[in-house]
């Protein structure tokens, strides 16, 4: 087990420095001259050229890549360098900020909403999986299979305008306001109208994914619901509810995690079209913005965190389904 | 009045229209504390009758008659009361104590669930009687093995760890289906012992579902022979192994005692040339060169992950003349296929050597076969759902060894393939069929077919039989037979089943752990062994002393 953990770090550690030279050598191809984006509009081409030279944008790509890693330029006092510590990301040409504190003051938006929707999804699609498996081809399976069909079906960006159509405005015009339409408050500040400015976002992410994992838990229980041990459950008289939730849930539930981790950690890189819809200002919307403003630091750091955050969660995927393997313990 | 008896039941699968029956109208009783055996080949209804008076069929399977167990009718008791009965007042031992058990769960907490499911028990308490229940199904040092998961356990452990389940809440009825079916015959007879001196204990009732008559004869009061979903023969045990009535089960119990017994048959006029049966007799085959020889053969895996490695050969030597069939026996683990796949040259031995006419053509260190050698040495598998391509029709299957290892036209290896299919006793008619579409005899027909479809010098028979019902297995004993007397193939045949070792085979080579602990003429091993292995082997075959 350790020398297993030991291996798979250091393939990750391959697959983020991969990711990063890709990416590093895309923004190089992208964005031709930063020096412009940073200089003020009317500079001559000799600020331009100045720029250009303190930054070291006219070294050789490779000598740039090994400043972005070890010991950049500073600018404006902000350190740059990925194997320092602190590590440190670089800095943002547009906001004028470091980019490592850029990423840190979003990602508590995209972690509420990342977790807050999971919980939500895995719950509901556990029930609605177990309760379409249960009876498979009766109308319970055929109604839920019909619903996760439809939220699998219908696009990101729509499940989230009617939900806010429906359950903002609609309500509001009757005077209810449950739900706001937009913002975000910290969960230090207000747990309750933290909850209440996620609700829509994290049922706008719920319904697609429950479409995927209402499918994946029911088939995999089926799977599980022919064989032989659940047989000798029933032969000991186990009651139907612990003969679903105790034994067969708990056999199934591999496939279920490991999905359940990739698409988590896709949403922790970004949810960009929630956040976009209710007014989130996460990780996806500062991606967003820094790819089309040509802001390639923070282009470059919010890449590596997504990748790295891919890498840690099938991580973490890997061990906890060792973990519940006896053979493999 | 009896404890359990089941009327005209009938049990059908599927539904509007297209459905199948697999239980047409059958009745049996059990008194208290007896044991009545239920016997027929596999989908014959023995299990699913039972499966279905109990209400553990899937839903889509239609149950119809009377199950009264203490009087009360299980066929229509709702879900609750039929499942306060199941576990308190009927247990149950099922066939494949690995898949019967959670993989997940530990065998204490399995056990554990067992009373729990029936009783409130405090912690403390349960502990203490799964820990009673596992000394009493014979488990050593139960304090250290409660908390094992089944993987952890052999195969005959598992299954006392299913009985212990079973008799936990100690029920007057134990419906046990084939629970020895899947264990080494060793481990069988210990297992039969054990369930026999429970019930003695306790005075529980037993049904006892076997394809096997040999393996129910010491144990059975009464006896109750299935057939198509139907009842054919229901008789005191001592009845029917004296007189059996039902011609169907006079072939059962013939093809038990015909391999039980031990006693070689005399080979069928036809099967055998005159010339070659004198040759055999007077032993001149002794001195001529082996067409195969393995050599001191090693075999040892790394695991992945564990720092010593595993040895599943050790010094194994053995010949196999022309015309000869070789039985190879042993238990499971005891490394009968690891040879097998070596002869293939489907492995490579760690040390040693085999040889084909004196070439040596798989040693440590060769790559692949030599091209020339591969037609002359086949496999067949045990499993013929397994080995056949399931998109494959018959004639793709057997025209692929003509295909890679000869250039014959088109027209050349159909006629071949045609005379394949009608060497192996198949109808043309299977050509265009695929595999699911054929019987599990005729599959294995066809694997066979494409084994000698190449006249190889050398077949290795992979448990070609183990799959198949007892009638099947004679015919293709007979084929096989007929086979190395028309074609002159030598066979190396793996088995555990000695009895069909005895029949078939000329010389056998034990196996035990790795290790070759006793070979020789197959009537001189078996009659006289001289390991105390080939003895507790020989030993544990049920049925041997007692009816058959």
């Amino acid at each position: 087990m350790r020398r297993h953990i030991a291996g798979h770090a250091a393939r990750a550690l391959a697959t983020l420095l991969a990711v990063l030279v890709i990416t590093f050598a895309m923004t190089r191809v992208a964005y031709r001259n930063p020096a412009a984006v940073l200089a003020p509009r009317n500079a001559t081409q000799e600020t331009l050229d100045g720029i250009t030279r303190a930054l070291r944008l006219d070294e050789p790509w490779y000598l740039q890549l090994w400043h972005y890693l070890y010991r950049g330029p500073d600018i404006q006092g902000a350190p740059m360098g990925l194997f320092n510590w602190p590590p440190a990301l670089g800095y943002s040409f547009r906001q004028q900020r470091p980019v490592t504190e850029l990423i840190l003051s979003k990602i508590p938006v995209t972690l509420s909403l990342a977790l807050g929707a999971l919980v939500i999804w895995m719950t509901l699609s556990i029930l609605f999986g177990v309760a379409a498996a249960r009876r498979p081809d009766s109308w319970v399976d055929r109604i839920l299979s019909a619903l996760s069909y439809a939220g699998l079906s219908v696009p990101t960006f729509l499940t989230g305008i009617l939900l806010s159509y429906f359950l903002y405005f609609t309500l509001s015009t009757y005077g209810i306001r449950w739900f706001p339409s937009s913002g975000y408050v910290g969960i230090t500040e207000n747990p309750f109208e933290w909850a209440r400015h996620l609700a829509l976002p994290w049922l706008t992410i719920a319904v697609a994914e429950i479409g995927i994992f209402q499918r994946v838990v029911r088939a995999n229980m089926l799977d599980v619901l022919g064989s032989d041990y659940i047989r000798t459950a029933r032969a000991k008289g186990v009651t139907e509810r612990r003969v679903h939730f105790g034994h067969a849930l708990s056999a199934a539930l591999n496939p279920i995690i490991t999905l359940g981790g990739l698409e988590l950690a896709a949403l922790m890189g970004g949810a960009i079209v929630t956040e976009q819809i209710f007014g989130l200002d996460g990780v996806g919307r500062l991606a967003v913005e820094a790819a089309v403003g040509g802001d390639f630091p923070v282009v470059i750091g919010t890449t590596i965190l997504a990748a790295a955050i891919f890498v840690v969660s099938t991580f973490a995927v890997d061990v906890v389904t060792r973990l519940r393997d006896p053979a493999a313990r | 009045m009896a404890l359990f008896s089941v009327e005209d039941l009938r049990v059908t699968f599927g539904r509007r229209g297209r459905t199948t029956t697999a239980v047409r109208g059958v009745s049996f009783a059990v008194e208290p504390g007896r044991t009545l055996a239920l016997v027929g080949e596999s989908g014959s209804g023995k299990s699913v009758s039972l499966l279905g008076a109990t209400g553990l069929l899937p839903s889509r399977a239609e149950v119809r008659g009377s199950a009264l167990f203490r009087g009360a009718d299980l066929t229509r008791l709702s879900p609750a009361r039929l499942r306060a009965i199941r576990g308190r007042h009927i247990g149950f031992v099922f066939q494949d104590p690995l898949s019967n058990l959670h993989p997940l769960k530990t065998i204490g907490a399995q056990i554990g669930e067992a009373v729990t499911a029936h009783e409130r028990v405090g912690r403390a308490a349960l502990r203490r009687r799964v820990l009673d229940l596992l000394g009493e199904v014979g488990i050593k040092d139960p304090e250290r093995r409660i908390d094992d998961h089944p993987h952890q356990f052999s195969g005959g452990m598992r299954q006392r760890a299913m009985i212990a389940m079973a008799i936990a809440l100690n029920p007057e009825l134990i419906i046990a289906d084939e629970p020895t079916t899947a264990l080494d015959v060793t481990v069988q007879a210990s297992i039969l012992r054990l369930l026999r001196r429970l019930q003695e204990a306790h005075g529980t009732a037993l049904i006892f579902v076997s394809h096997d008559l040999a393996v129910v004869s010491d144990i059975a009061d009464d006896v109750v022979v299935m057939r198509d979903g139907e009842v054919v023969e229901a008789a005191p045990a001592a009845e029917l192994y004296a007189a059996p009535r039902h011609a169907y089960t006079q072939a059962l119990l013939g093809a038990a005692r015909h391999g039980r017994a031990l006693v070689r048959s005399p080979e069928p006029p036809e099967s055998e040339q005159p010339g070659q049966q004198s040759e055999r007799q007077s032993g001149q085959r002794a001195e001529s060169a082996p067409l195969l020889r393995a050599s001191a053969l090693h075999m040892s895996y790394r695991r992945p992950g564990r720092k010593e490695s595993f040895t599943a050969l050790t010094d194994v030597s053995f010949d196999l003349r022309e015309r000869e069939i070789v039985g190879l026996v042993g238990e499971s683990g005891s490394g009968k296929s690891t040879i097998g796949r070596i002869v293939a040259g489907l492995a490579r031995p760690t040390a040693g050597s085999v040889s084909l006419r004196g070439e040596v053509y798989n040693a440590p260190g060769d790559v692949r076969l030599p091209k020339s050698l591969r037609p002359a040495v086949q496999v067949v598998f045990q499993d013929p759902y397994g080995s056949l391509n399931p998109r494959r029709t018959v004639a793709a299957t057997l025209a692929e060894p003509f295909v890679v290892n000869t250039d014959l036209p088109a027209a050349e290896i159909r006629a071949r393939v045609e005379a394949l299919v009608a060497r192996v006793e198949l109808p043309q008619s299977v050509l265009h069929r695929l595999p699911a579409q054929l019987s599990g005899g005729q599959r294995q027909r066809v694997a066979i077919a494409r084994a000698v479809a190449l006249e190889p010098s050398v077949v290795v028979a992979d448990e070609p039989v183990s799959a198949l019902d007892i009638t099947t297995q004679t015919q293709i004993v007979a084929l096989i037979r007929r086979l190395r007397a028309e074609l002159g193939t030598s066979f190396l045949f793996i088995s555990h089943d000695l009895g069909v070792v005895a029949d078939l085979c000329e010389r056998v080579v034990v196996l035990n752990q790795g290790r070759v602990v006793e070979q020789g003429p197959v009537h001189r091993v078996f009659d006289d062994p001289r390991d105390p292995y080939t003895r507790e082997l020989l030993d544990s075959i049920p049925g041997r002393v007692a009816h058959v």
